[in-house]
């Protein structure tokens, strides 16, 4: 199992080196972005709640923490978080990358303060896990999405 | 990380004035009709004659091309001195 899933993530890296060195990679650039279709955002909050509520219900925690849910819950976060918007116009293109611009950041600084935490605490060597972090950026790219959205549309 | 908050709080201006309901005004037409015709969303119109959102060349030569002006006498640069 462990051996299957290692061989998919080195295929995904493969692809996706390939991809972006593929010679016209630069002019997709600046096309607009390739999103799920909208459907696919009701199947990400199914996956997602899925992956929240069901492990705690089958008992499928490992020492008491929800890793597999949390997994299932990113691809459900993921899936939201990259499906097309009910007007998906250039406008919004430009608010997808600058929210996503922005929850990177927030990502990069929620490990360094968790970091500089575990230090001052005493823990030092207790990380912030991959998945946290994939998670924590998707979260907060979703609010930043949405509220910027509702601004705008409120804005008169 | 109070000085990223900072950062990303400054909103400076666009730069670029239009007068994009003046036009539409002309033509009675509603943001949500032009906004149908160029294929975008009313906020974005609604955005755009506000000045908080610059479009792309592609939707400069569409508004032009509705207004059956030149794209620089819908939209100019705003001066800045």
């Amino acid at each position: 199992m462990k051996t299957i899933v290692v061989i998919c993530v080195v295929v995904m890296f493969i692809a996706f080196g390939i991809w972006i060195t593929k010679d016209n990679y630069e002019k997709a650039v600046f096309k607009k972005l390739i999103l799920f279709p909208r459907w696919f955002k009701y199947l990400g909050i199914v996956i997602f709640l899925v992956g929240a509520i069901l492990p705690f219900e089958l008992g499928l925690l490992y020492e008491g923490k929800n890793f597999l849910g949390l997994q299932i819950a990113n691809m459900g976060l993921f899936l939201i978080c990259f499906s097309k918007d009910k007007n998906e116009d250039e406008m919004i293109n430009l608010v997808r990358l600058k929210s996503f611009y922005r929850s990177v950041i927030s990502g990069f600084l929620f490990s360094a303060v968790l970091y500089a935490i575990s230090v001052f605490s005493g823990n030092e060597g207790n990380y912030t896990s991959a998945t946290e972090l994939v998670m924590f950026i998707l979260i907060v790219y979703l609010f930043n999405f949405y509220i910027t959205k509702s601004r705008i549309r409120s804005e008169k | 990380m109070f000085i990223y908050l900072i950062f990303i709080s400054q909103n400076p201006g666009s730069g670029v004035k239009n007068s994009l309901k003046i036009e539409r005004a002309i033509k009675n037409l509603t943001q949500e009709d032009l906004a149908k015709m160029i294929g975008v969303s009313r906020q974005t119109i609604n955005s755009i004659e506000t000045g908080r959102y610059v479009p792309s060349t592609v939707l400069a030569l569409k508004i032009s091309g509705i207004f059956e002006k030149p794209v620089n006498e819908i939209f100019w640069l705003e001066d800045l001195d």
